[in-house]
């Protein structure tokens, strides 16, 4: 039985029906992992023992007649900004390459309690901060759909394991575009929900004001059964919302778009746009018409020219108090030094990497007299702007369909020539977070090179289910993609 | 009012010592490009009139319950201990703290 082809839906109903073992699919997507990843690199820490002694539990409550829940026997990993109870969680950083803690986050502790067998850890960019992952201290990963360009980020070790078919289902975090953006340049789906709707409880912050929990999956019913597990209120997490969700997965069995109006932004720079992505919006808008759709063309002129400055300035000013509290001296790396301040200097020096200093220093200059007044201020307020623009929006339709990316997956090694380009790569999957709003990065087809073309569709804060409706009927006339061909066995 | 801004050395070595951040010299230039090109990319926003617009803040649909306000004993001690960056027996050492600040300069010294 080839199990990495399957979906978290087929495994879980294969389990529960015993036609086959929750150890028996660990062991066929363990197998994958160790054949494929010394190449791809999007595994950074395996937890095979732990795992076994899960999914051993898993098929003993089967054996015994219970209901282990919807994710029965699927295997899952997560990205390593994920606190995992006895399992390490280094944020991609020398700051943390050896810190265990000793709890579970809860979007973790929610997959286990609905029976998913957690594998390991995914690589990221450090500490969430990045486009690539290309950042890690584990070094890049590689993206399985052409491994001379590189997997997205942050969650690029996340978007690459569901390509590469070493599980169904990966959690990542997406601040300004890190679920989603990743998801696109892998070819696979991504949603970040909207904000408050998944406990970030449990997860490294990089900005709490945006940052929330996301799944990759190869298809959009298990990206809704996981949504189903997920989004739960959480006393832990002050932000995330206690409304009654409804069923993500009866959303998904949607059949049709009749009755729905869906925007499709125009007013950008088209001619900035690698073309297949501009096709691939026509694409969607094509399929939305077919599904009885009524589509119009939308703009959003205040978001489109400013979200990518707004967003940095609001998030670099988070991560950079977030970050504060890496002094070397309560956890996390520690250096030695003659005073406190060279003593704090020399741990973050040597704990950070240059990506993640730049961001602090900037973050560190627009929260300082003069910079703030001009910088964050206003950035607080357009935001503000950017939640505006979009609720009238939603007042005329019901989603919007925009690229997710300028962008065809890059070639590695750009982000070190051109850092500010990569920045502006976040033009429109960062307006989402700014404004609190679902996204989901849905795949509608490849290139002739085998690159994928993604889409983004975004509707209203807590309309995360009417998304899933909408993402399900496109996938029907898209398809949902394959598993990555992968040549590359081992360290060849 | 537009107000842009450029980032000098003078600052720049004001910055780095409030984030606790060293930089060696041969990088200094390139840093200081870097962080005013992300400031070049922000410097449209000041355009905007948005004096009366208020600071962005989030919609809550229903509030979460707060949990009780007692004490939560987790029972690992020696786990918290173990993440200590030095551990002495049931104490976490850290370092002096009662020191001369001589050295204020953000130059590296690894």
């Amino acid at each position: 039985m080839d199990f990495h082809k399957l979906s978290a839906k087929e495994i879980a109903d294969g389990v529960i029906s015993r036609k086959w073992s929750a150890a028996e699919v660990l062991t066929a997507l363990l197998g994958r992992i160790k054949k494929y990843d010394g190449k791809i690199k999007a595994i950074v820490t395996l937890c095979e023992e732990k795992a076994y002694c899960d999914a051993r539990k898993i098929d003993e409550m089967v054996s015994n007649g219970l209901d282990p829940g919807p994710l029965a026997g699927v295997p899952f990993l997560v990205k390593d900004n994920f606190c995992t109870d006895g399992i390490r969680t280094t944020c991609g950083s020398r700051m943390l390459y050896d810190w265990i803690p000793c709890y579970d986050a809860t979007a973790v502790k929610n997959m286990k309690n609905a029976g998913a067998v957690l594998m390991g850890k995914t690589n990221m960019d450090e500490f969430a901060m990045g486009s690539t992952t290309e950042s890690s201290v584990f070094g890049p990963t590689l993206n399985p759909r052409d491994i001379t360009r590189v997997p997205g980020g942050s969650s690029g070790g996340s978007a690459a394991a569901v390509a590469a078919g070493y599980c169904p289902i990966a959690l990542g975090s997406d601040t300004g575009g890190s679920v989603r953006q990743p998801s696109a340049f892998c070819g696979v789906q991504g949603m970040k929900p909207s904000y408050g709707q998944i406990s970030r409880y449990g997860i490294v912050a990089y900005a709490s004001s945006l940052d929330q929990v996301g799944a990759i999956t190869r298809n959009i019913g298990d990206m809704a059964l996981a949504m189903d597990v997920l989004a739960k209120p959480d006393e832990n997490d002050t932000t995330c919302d206690a409304y009654e969700r409804p069923s993500f997965s009866s959303a998904s069995a949607a059949e049709n778009l009749r009755g729905c109006r869906v925007g499709i932004l125009s007013g950008f720079d088209k001619d900035s746009m690698d073309k297949p992505l501009i096709e691939a919006i026509d694409r969607a808008a094509d399929f939305c018409r077919s599904a009885g759709a009524e589509v119009m063309e939308v703009e959003l002129p205040v978001t489109m020219k400013y979200a990518v400055a707004c967003y940095y300035m609001v998030a670099l000013g988070d991560a950079s108090s977030k970050l504060a509290c890496y002094d070397g001296m309560r956890y996390g790396l520690h250096a030695d030094g003659k005073n406190l301040a060279e003593m704090y200097k020399r741990s973050r020096n040597q704990g950070f990497g240059k990506e993640v200093r730049r961001r602090i220093l900037v973050g560190t200059c627009v929260l300082t007299r003069g910079y703030y007044e001009n910088y964050y201020v206003p950035a607080t307020k357009v935001r503000q702007m950017i939640a505006d623009e979009y609720a009238e929006l939603f007042s005329r339709a019901d989603a919007l369909i925009c690229p997710i990316s300028p962008a065809l997956p890059y070639k590695k090694g750009l982000v070190e020539e051109d850092p500010v380009r990569i920045y502006l790569g976040d033009a429109f999957s960062s307006t989402a977070n700014l404004a609190g709003l679902p996204s989901i990065s849905l795949n509608v087809g490849f290139t002739e090179e085998k690159l994928p073309t993604n889409v983004q569709l975004i509707g209203p804060r807590f309309g995360d289910h009417g998304l899933i409706a909408l993402a399900s009927v496109l996938e029907k006339y898209a398809g949902s993609p394959d598993i990555a061909e992968l040549c590359c066995e081992g360290s060849c | 009012m537009v107000r842009k801004m450029v980032m000098d050395e003078e600052r720049l070595r004001e910055v780095l010592g409030l984030s606790s951040i060293g930089l060696p010299e041969e990088e200094f230039a390139e840093v200081l490009d870097r962080v005013n090109d992300v400031l070049r990319m922000c410097d449209d926003m000041q355009e905007l009139g948005c004096s009366d617009v208020r600071p962005f803040e989030w919609d809550v649909r229903k509030a979460p319950d707060r949990r009780s306000d007692v004490p939560v004993r987790w029972g690992k001690r020696d786990i918290f201990l173990d993440q200590a960056p030095v551990r002495e027996g049931d104490f976490f050492r850290v370092p002096r703290i009662i020191a001369r600040e001589e050295d204020n300069s953000c130059s590296e010294e690894r």
